[in-house]
């Protein structure tokens, strides 16, 4: 993709206007938010490819002041996956899902929690799949229970909300921001970052009623991004799936089908020059930063966008360290041109941790960098 | 995060614990980068291989030495040479004993996502390594220069023309049509003799030569009957091609190379026994029922087709783009000539064609002279240095074995601790080994034929000893055998052992036992019991609204989950049938966009995934590549759910499974542990974050819920299924999951 051929495609392509957008918002699809008492249950692919954000995640909850829990920590960990990828990759039962969750649930009132939080979007989505199918299927709920209590001795306990860790974040957006040593504004010109977002799929499209703005207008990231001083930038692909897809995305043969979803999207964006792309979703933060490397191979176009996970906005506005807490190293697309234009300091030279990996680590951030690390 | 303080290990720079089909892949990570920005110069290999420009096109995906089946734990070619033509490593190349071990077979070129053809560079750098040996080095720049192409044909023409002057007559009188008029016997035997020492001669200097590039030291075995074992292993293996026929690609080719081998091989044996008879005195030329006869004009007919279908071969290449050097037109060439001159001079011979008969003989003659005096220096040197490479190999793995006290290690099966150490992998085994009993260690690199004589218990418990050795890090432990376990054909058959045993349990839960029924269902039944079927679907406008939203359909032209809606509904069990037989259910990308526009809020997604399972239950998955590849799924996903407690183990992201993720991941993954940590993972220790290791009681509580919802009935009917397939297609089980994983 050549950038400036698509620039005829321009900001007439808008779709919705902010402030009617805003009272969108207002009237659908707001959704209660607990304040306290979360259990967190952790991200089978966080866990492969951003292994800082559950960590992040945990130490915004503290820095919030929040009751919450793991299902036991180090050797004693309990946690388990949620079976959303197997289950999507259609290699198990429901019924097996059924039994999963409901066994993280147990721990999640074992550990004298109500809610859950989820740190991955199609954890989000099976967790909820799971308490419609047992307040909807007659004598679900029971049958669940004796089969759980007769596998792990455990007793089915449904937890009062379930929610996705990115709507902690938005409830208590304003508060974070208040404690943040930087702001989504660039520290040269004063103006606000130009920001895109791309909410998980299985946050807002398969219980739409269930997540903040629903499928259309959601606001879960937008609204961290004004509040932290960025500016939200609409694009019309906004609501396009990055094209992960479990099968397409982990076996080889089908990753056409990924590269062209995130292909589709970056096309769409890129004439709005955006400087980040904030997303809630494990699976698309990989998709939409590791695979602009494969559209710049296929293309030429050398797009660089950075990509966060909000958690990691919010940990490098905190003005935690990028490398040590964030872990920005993990990322394709370098993250050090977006800290220079916040005004961020970083030491390049600690990306790596071999010799070599200053040159590398400067050559990708640009001459900036060294100053920075100075 | 508790781990950030704890000491990092010092790394070994080649160890990056990284499995590619359960082999080390200890080269690229620290040279990524450097490869990503470096400014090729392939320009030493242009004269070998005109096509050396696709290298530049490299993803470094590891998809070559994948596919390879050639590439042992060893030779992790040709990935390694490719990254190494790329760095211009040229003495290194050189030197290079792995790729004597390439038959050139195409299977890498075939799988290559960028078409860089390794193949081709592997063969070019062979020729280039044969180069580096020739001796005497001026012949050999003659020899491969093809504008001196000419030079050895004039040459020898010279030379026999001298012959003939000298001792016979271009025009024999009359009598019977006799080649012994032309150049007496008595002449003839003594010349090709000469000029055969002159060959041997070079090649024995190039082979000495090699030796000491490969192995640094003379060719002066330490132990003559260990090397003499060695050579009779690899000349058995060479002629038996036992390697070469698991080429998948091309499965003639393995018959033709036979086919080649066998005829020079017999060309040769039975010229010598032809001499040493007229020698002798026996009468010359044999009656055509001699049984030397018979034989030599049968290898010549082998001869003839093997060479011909390697230049059929080149010839479609050729169309499809490939392009070939002089030598790579002219050596087949050569050898066709040799054949067809060969047969021709019998032919005209026995129908007393006199005109022809003495030109086509001289011809015969000049071919095979120039064939047999440029062996050390053409492509027919390889038969030389592979022989030796394989020996060499044999010799290295013998001499470790006795050293280590394994004199049972037998040819080819000696045990992965017993190969000798090239990096820090083979030294963290070895450190395993004191802390293991050696047979549960042996187990990792079998596979299920391998398996076949251990028990369910042997192979469990060795699985679960391995898994549990733990060393200390920091303040926590660390467990070094699950990088060494996670998706081996070892795990693979455990699980396939250890699900079997569960599922075959009379104590089986209600879920299951509802599974076990829905399996014989019809597709309506099932439809309409399902508990995700039977709640996905009020009723269908048919607006399309699932279609015009759904990345799939825009992707996918055949994909139209508005289609698959109708039939579901429509009851008609043939039309649900053929569906599930299709490619069609396995293109959604679960994503719900569909649900998410649905007037009807039917749940579009929830029905293709129910069908998905439905399919798999009765094995129609089997009838569409996309839904074989569900094995692959089934030992990916399901197998990390079982074993790690997650459906993504963390290293299950390695930059060889995806290049499309650029050098700055293949940098950060060179580092993984060290990364994870330093961001408060714990990779394969025991903790509460990302790579954690879970303790056997909370995956035991895990497994209990699987079991119970009834998905190992599923995974043991995909397991059956894939058995079934497997079987049917003639391939072993591994063979079978590396296919499907491929495929597409």
């Amino acid at each position: 993709m050549n950038v400036a051929s698509t620039r005829t495609n321009t900001a007439e392509n808008r779709v919705v206007a902010q402030p009617a957008q805003l009272n969108v918002i207002t009237r659908h699809h707001q959704k209660p938010i607990p304040e306290d008492g979360f259990y967190l249950t952790t991200s089978c692919v966080m866990g492969t490819f951003s292994p800082s954000v559950e960590p992040l995640l945990t130490r915004i909850y503290d820095l919030l002041g929040r009751r919450w829990a793991m299902g036991g920590t180090g050797a004693a960990s309990l946690n388990t996956c949620c079976s959303g990828i197997v289950s999507h990759g259609n290699v198990f039962t429901l019924e097996s899902s059924l039994l999963v969750v409901a066994r993280l649930w147990s721990l999640c009132a074992e550990a004298g929690m109500e809610n859950i939080t989820t740190a991955c979007v199609t954890s989000f989505a099976i967790h909820n799949e799971i308490l419609e199918l047992i307040e909807n299927e007659p004598g679900l709920a029971e049958k669940v229970d004796a089969a759980l209590f007769k596998a792990c001795g455990r007793r089915l306990v449904i937890p009062r909300h379930i929610v996705h860790c990115s709507d902690v974040v938005y409830r208590y957006r304003a508060q974070l921001a208040k404690l943040m040593k930087y702001r989504l504004v660039d520290a040269v010109t004063g103006r606000p970052l130009k920001v895109v977002d791309h909410v998980g799929c299985h946050y807002n499209k398969i219980f739409p009623g269930k997540s903040v703005g629903g499928t259309e207008y959601c606001d879960v990231l937008a609204a961290m991004v004004r509040e932290w001083g960025g500016e939200e930038v609409d694009y019309p692909e906004r609501r396009h799936c990055c094209g992960m897809g479990f099968r397409q995305c982990m076996i080889r043969p089908n990753r056409s089908f990924t590269v062209a979803c995130a292909r589709k999207k970056f096309e769409s964006m890129a004439p709005f020059e955006p400087d980040l792309i904030i997303t809630n979703c494990p699976g698309c933060g990989l998709v939409l930063d590791r695979e602009q490397w494969a559209v710049k191979e296929l293309t030429g176009a050398e797009l660089a966008i950075p990509v966060l996970n909000y958690a990691e906005l919010a940990g490098l506005l905190l003005g935690w360290d990028a490398y040590e807490d964030v872990g920005i190293q993990a990322h394709t697309v370098p993250v050090e041109p977006l800290l220079n234009r916040v005004g961020i300091p970083y030491t390049a030279r600690r990306a790596y941790l071999r010799d070599d990996a200053y040159e590398a680590a400067i050559e990708v951030a640009g001459p900036r960098a060294g100053s920075a690390a100075r | 995060m508790g781990s950030k303080g704890a000491t990092l290990p010092k790394a070994d720079p080649n160890d990056f614990g990284w499995l590619l089909h359960g082999k080390p892949v200890n080269v690229l990570a620290d040279k990524s980068y450097e490869l990503a920005t470096a400014k090729t110069n392939v320009a030493f290999l242009e004269p070998y291989c005109l096509d050396i420009s696709t290298l530049q096109s490299c993803l470094q995906c590891g998809a070559c030495t994948a596919t390879c089946d050639l590439a042992g734990d060893q030779g992790l070619f040709p990935r390694r040479q490719l990254t190494f033509v790329r760095l211009g490593l040229q003495e290194r190349l050189a030197a290079d004993k792995e790729i004597w071990h390439c038959y050139e077979c195409t299977d890498c070129t075939a799988k290559c996502p960028s078409q860089a053809k390794p193949a081709s560079i592997m063969s070019a750098l062979r020729q280039f390594a044969t180069d580096s040996f020739a001796w005497p080095r001026p012949v050999a720049r003659i020899v491969s220069n093809h504008r001196l192409f000419w030079l050895p044909y004039l040459a020898v023409a010279a030379l026999l023309v001298a012959i003939v002057a000298a001792t016979g007559s271009f025009s024999p009188g009359p009598g019977p049509l006799r080649y012994s008029g032309m150049i007496p016997d008595a002449a003839l035997i003594p010349i090709f003799s000469g000029l055969t020492i002159l060959p041997l001669l070079a090649i024995a200097v190039g082979a000495s030569r090699a030796w000491r590039a490969w192995y640094g030291s003379p060719l002066s075995p330490l132990s003559p009957r260990l090397f003499a074992r060695s050579v009779k292993a690899a000349i058995g293996e060479i002629l038996a091609h036992r390697k070469f026929a698991s080429c998948k690609e091309r499965r003639l080719r393995p018959w033709a190379h036979r086919a080649v081998l066998y005829s020079f091989v017999g060309l040769a044996v039975i010229s010598g026994v032809i001499a040493l008879q007229l020698a002798a005195g026996r009468p010359y030329p044999l009656a055509m029922s001699n049984p030397l006869k018979v034989l030599s004009n049968l290898f010549a007919a082998l001869l003839i087709a093997g060479t011909t279908y390697f230049l059929l071969v080149r010839t479609a290449d050729a169309k499809r783009g490939t392009r070939s050097t002089f030598f790579d037109w002219a050596f087949p060439l050569n050898v066709l000539a040799a054949g067809v001159s060969g047969v021709a001079t019998e032919a005209i011979r026995v129908a007393g064609i006199r005109t022809w008969a003495y030109p086509i003989y001289f011809l015969h003659l000049l071919v095979v002279l120039v064939l047999a005096l440029s062996l050390p220096y053409t492509k027919l040197a390889h038969a030389v240095y592979r022989v030796l490479a394989v020996a060499g190999r044999e010799y290295e793995a013998l001499t470790t074995t006795e050293a280590s006290g394994e004199a049972n290690g037998r040819l080819g099966l000696v045990s992965d601790q017993a190969r000798p150490v090239h990096g820090g992998r083979r030294e963290s085994a070895a450190n395993t080994e004191r802390e293991v009993p050696p047979m549960p260690e042996r187990f990792i690199g079998l596979g299920h034929e391998e398996l076949v004589g251990y028990s369910d218990d042997e192979i469990s418990s060795a699985y679960y000893a391995l898994r549990d050795v733990a060393e200390p890090r920091g303040e926590n432990k660390y467990y070094p055998n699950i990088k060494r376990l996670a998706g081996t054909a070892f795990e693979r058959e455990k699980d396939r052992r250890e699900i079997r045993a569960l599922v075959s349990d009379p104590d089986k839960s209600e879920w299951q036992a509802w599974y076990e029924e829905a399996t014989d269902q019809p597709c309506t039944w099932w439809l309409e019991n399902q508990i995700v079927a039977r709640h996905a679907l009020t009723t269908c406008l048919s607006c399309g609204m699932c279609t015009s939203v759904c990345p799939a359909a825009e992707h996918f032209e055949e994909y139209d989950p508005r289609c698959i809606v109708d039939a579901a509904l429509s009851g008609d069990e043939d039309r649900i049938v053929a569906l599930l037989k299709s490619d069609i259910i396995w293109y959604c990308a679960q994503c719900g966009s569909c649900n998410s526009r649905c007037p009807h809020e039917n749940d579009i997604m929830g029905l293709v995934g129910s069908l998905r399972c439905l399919a798999q239950l009765k094995g129609y998955h089997l009838d569409s590549v996309r839904g074989r590849q569900q094995y692959a799924g089934r030992h990916l996903w399901a197998a990390n759910l079982w074993n790690r407690a997650v459906s993504l183990y963390f290293r299950n992201g390695d930059p060889s499974q995806h290049p499309d993720f650029g050098p700055r991941y293949a940098r950060w993954q060179a580092e993984i542990e060290e990364q994870f940590m330093r961001v408060g993972g714990q990779p394969d220790m025991d903790g509460t974050f990302a790579g954690r290791k879970v303790t056997p009681e909370t995956l035991e509580e895990l497994r209990s819920c699987i079991r119970a919802g009834g998905a190992l009935f599923l995974w043991d009917r995909i397991e059956k299924h894939a058995a079934a397939d497997a079987a049917r297609l003639g391939v072993g089980i591994d063979e079978y999951h590396d296919k499907v994983r491929t495929e597409g």
